[in-house]
């Protein structure tokens, strides 16, 4: 694998162990509340310095059906617990922190979303010995 | 012919890889005060804007320790392996010093926490060797 895919499976298994179940990428059965990883635009962009890069991906949190209110609490719930468990990690939460929540269809029912707009610088070394 | 960029070159410092450390680095001709010197185009001080990262060994631990030790350096202006006479790359000693910026450590928040804060550091070079093969 290749970055920015191998610091998005990186991310996943962080988020993972800090006892938040996380999908590097969207699976085909979820049943909410639930996580998975998206590359953000750009999911790769050129460092700070001569030559770093910089993975981009979005953490998407969906609720659980349920009233607004319940799903609202749940959300910034979910949110926040990711940004607290990138804390300290090479995994950096962006300014613009958590997307707008939105209605998404799951199986079970309507869901509330959103994500956690979350960066990683990716070393030279890193990059070029990837494969 | 392709001009140098600022996104291959790659500079070792005491024979680290100092890429992901360094936004700039300039290798400057410093003061000068004699014709002799106004002839010299030989670099006699690398200015570098770094990364405060304190883990051992990094430019900036070893800017706080300015203890004076003299460290081997290499710029690859292309970031090509071997050096040719196309694509030379420069040998060098250097000094490292302590910041040359008010700031010794700290700076802004930023909006975006992938990107690091910095000093400005200039160090002495006391050698300087083309090589091309």
């Amino acid at each position: 694998m290749s970055a920015p895919y191998n610091q998005q499976v990186e991310l996943a298994a962080l988020l993972t162990a800090a006892a938040l179940p996380t999908d590097p990428e969207v699976a085909s059965r979820y049943t909410p509340p639930y996580r998975y990883i998206l590359g953000a635009d750009p999911w790769l962009a050129a460092g700070q310095t001569t030559g770093q890069w910089v993975g981009r991906f979005r953490v998407v949190c969906v609720t659980a059906p349920g009233t607004t209110d319940v799903q609202a609490a749940q959300l910034a719930n979910m949110t926040r617990a990711v940004i607290l468990a990138l804390r300290g990690t090479r995994f950096a939460v962006q300014g613009v922190a958590v997307t707008q929540p939105s209605e998404m269809a799951t199986g079970s029912g309507t869901s509330l979303g959103a994500s956690v707009n979350v960066a990683t610088p990716i070393s030279r070394a890193e990059f070029e010995g990837e494969d | 012919m392709v001009g140098i960029n600022g996104r291959v070159g790659i500079v070792l410092i005491d024979a680290v890889d100092r890429s992901d450390e360094a936004l700039s680095w300039s290798f400057e001709g410093g003061a000068k005060q004699t014709f002799a010197q106004m002839r010299n185009v030989v670099p006699k001080v690398v200015i570098m804007k770094i990364v405060q990262d304190d883990a051992a060994n990094t430019l900036y631990s070893l800017a706080l320790a300015a203890n004076g030790t003299t460290k081997t350096g290499v710029y690859k202006p292309r970031g090509n392996a071997a050096a040719s006479v196309s694509q030379p790359h420069y040998t060098f000693n250097v000094e490292p010093s302590g910041p040359t910026t008010a700031t010794i450590i700290g700076g802004d928040a930023a909006e975006d926490a992938t990107q690091a804060l910095t000093v400005d550091v200039a160090w002495q070079i006391t050698s300087w060797t083309k090589v091309t093969a």
